[in-house]
């Protein structure tokens, strides 16, 4: 058996997709793994995967030209989910790989993707949901603020690597307001400028003093927005199991109005 | 607008009492709507309330900004619209609705024409009914809501339980706390009218005409349709797999689609999300039962009620005791009939109502 780690990015994997399928090993005689393994196996060889944007691409019109931006967007967000590793469950890399080749072998990417009765393929269908899950969690529980200088600020704390599709939307939604979204698991920040497309960047090197001076407003509007939030609610209907559900308690420290319960 | 900025709000509601006339609150709202829209720049969602009475041109005029627009109806019979709401009758609210009706469809016509023409009420209309105030049954409010859905295309009915605000003379007073069970029926009940092609017929009728607070309405149609099960997962439709308690309708969509490519077990139907603990006592999968179960009414109501998931736990321990005193001579039984659950409702323990 041989062994290809990858590392955990989308690079990673499909240098290790790419690399697995030019290595003529013979697929039965390939696994992938997302990361160091951390017990090594008796009888394989690990073939380490450095990742390159070249083989990359290449993987990627593969997918988008033979599946199209479907089947492409669907493998993406499983190759993004953060999922950590456990025995139990299909490695990331591999389930990619696996599903990969089925489309390959099968021709229809759309057909391939609806079989959930193969392991592979279910890995996949589960990896996307919990990542579009985790987006959508992230668009709702997102709060701003405003900082001395006008831009609005938001720190986050998600699971998966869902960061361009936060920009995307609030790049849509706020166009005229100059924003950062902060990914502090990935330690990335997402820049918007007014009218313009958000850009990504490293944020190692970010000022966590100067994102506290807020605008003198800010502590105002949070104020009104805490008050408004405890007088909306309806005595008789409070539930907070259901609340507890529908915003899960990891949310809690980003968003103002239950912070102070966290 | 700061709230909209900062993300803490998604979209708003707009709502009113009548102020002076039904013209003239409706050209307020109007104004706010016109100001948000174009002033401000908000492109969040909006919900605006529409006064029954109002100028159509102004409702009209209103349509055009808001994503969602609703009339309440309030009660579901006239009888009762009238002793708790006077000024409102069926009439003025309606007369709207049909209108708004009118104008989603003709806008869908011209939005085929021209791609470019302003939406109208693009999230559709909707209503609300109050729950427990009056002695309406569950029958004749699931009845009204079908109709709204077939004949004014309505996006949702809402059912919002009773709750005391003002403690007027002529309001009744619930001891349970607001009727939240039977909200929470009635909703089970809309959702397998709007997605499970079910009608009120099926679950309700004149002699039956509330919901089983102990099952879930779906769980209880089957329960006395039990000549249609079991289902073999590999060859049912669509349709009669949503019949079955335990399938949802995503479920339903990924069996029939998972199952072109390879015969599904219940080990794939676990992974697919259908809750198995609800219908295992339904499916069959390549001519197999999960379990050796009966099909027989009482022994599977028995085991679904075991299932604490279902109800709340107060009403749970209510109905128990109430059971226990029937069986109080033997010992460790635990059949629960279905008959002996109608039995211990009519006998009248304290259910919030």
């Amino acid at each position: 058996m041989y062994i290809f780690v990858c590392e955990d990015s989308l690079e990673g994997i499909f240098t290790g997709v790419y690399d697995a399928c030019a290595s003529k090993l013979g697929h039965r005689n390939i696994r992938l793994c997302t990361g160091e393994p951390d017990n090594y196996e008796l009888f394989s060889e690990y073939i380490p995967v450095t990742p390159s944007v070249e083989k990359t691409q290449k993987v990627v019109n593969t997918l988008v030209t033979r599946f199209g931006q479907q089947f492409y967007e669907s493998i993406y967000q499983a190759a993004m989910s953060g999922e950590p590793r456990s025995r139990k469950k299909m490695d990331k890399a591999d389930a990619i790989y696996e599903t990969i080749l089925l489309a390959l072998a099968n021709g229809d990417g759309q057909k391939v993707l609806l079989s959930l009765g193969e392991p592979c393929v279910f890995r996949i269908f589960e990896l996307c949901r919990a990542t579009n899950r985790e987006a959508c969690h992230q668009l709702q529980f997102l709060r701003f603020s405003e900082l001395e200088n006008g831009v609005l600020f938001a720190t986050v704390h998600p699971k998966d690597y869902v960061l361009p599709y936060l920009a995307e939307h609030f790049t849509d939604r706020l166009p005229q307001e100059n924003f950062m979204i902060y990914d502090a698991t990935h330690c990335l920040v997402a820049v918007h400028k007014a009218s313009m497309s958000y850009m990504l960047a490293d944020a190692s090197d970010l000022d966590l003093d100067k994102i506290k001076r807020y605008s003198e407003n800010e502590l105002e509007y949070r104020k009104l927005w805490l008050t408004f939030f405890d007088h909306i609610a309806i005595e008789a209907r409070r539930n907070p199991k259901l609340q507890m559900q529908m915003i899960p308690k990891r949310h809690w420290a980003d968003t103002p109005e239950l912070s102070r319960f966290a | 607008m700061e709230f909209y900025r900062r993300n803490y709000i998604e979209g708003l509601f707009l709502s009113s009492g009548i102020l002076v006339s039904p013209n003239y609150t409706m050209d307020l709202i109007y104004q706010t709507l016109y100001k948000l829209r174009n002033v401000h720049h908000f492109n969040g969602y909006i919900h605006v309330k529409a006064i029954p009475g109002a100028d159509p041109g102004l409702i009209e005029k209103a349509g055009y900004l808001a994503d969602r627009m609703s009339i309440n109806l309030e009660l579901p019979t006239a009888d009762g619209l009238k002793k708790l709401a006077p000024y409102k009758s069926r009439h003025t609210i309606l007369k709207p609705m049909r209108q708004i009706q009118n104008g989603i469809t003709e806008n869908k016509n011209e939005l085929m024409v021209y791609r470019k023409a302003p939406k109208f009420v693009p999230a559709g209309q909707s209503t609300q009914m109050i729950i427990g105030a009056t002695p309406e049954n569950d029958f004749q409010i699931m009845s009204v809501a079908e109709a709204l859905y077939k004949n004014f295309d309505l996006k949702r009915v809402f059912y919002s339980a009773f709750v005391n605000v003002n403690q007027d003379s002529s309001l009744p007073v619930l001891p349970g706390g607001p009727p939240l069970l039977r909200e929470h029926r009635l909703y089970q009940a809309d959702w397998l009218l709007r997605f499970y092609d079910f009608t009120v017929d099926e679950l309700l009728s004149e002699d039956r005409p509330d919901f089983n607070i102990y099952l879930d309405p779906k769980c209880d149609w089957a329960l006395r349709h039990l000549e249609f099960f079991p289902v073999e997962i590999n060859r049912a439709s669509y349709h009669t797999l949503l019949r079955v308690p335990g399938i949802g309708y995503k479920s339903a969509e990924r069996i029939v689609k998972a199952r072109r490519s390879n015969r599904l077990d219940f080990a794939d139907l676990k992974k697919i999300g259908v809750v198995l603990k609800r219908a295992l006592y339904f499916i069959t999968c390549s001519g197999k039962m999960m379990y050796n179960t009966k099909i027989e009414e009482n022994y599977i109501c028995a085991n679904l009620m075991a299932d604490r998931t279902q109800i709340p736990k107060d009403i749970r321990e209510s109905g128990y005791r109430q059971i226990s005193l029937f069986d109080s001579g033997t010992l460790g039984s635990a059949a629960i009939t279905q008959d002996m659950i109608l039995a211990s409702e009519t006998a009248g323990i304290q259910i919030p109502r």
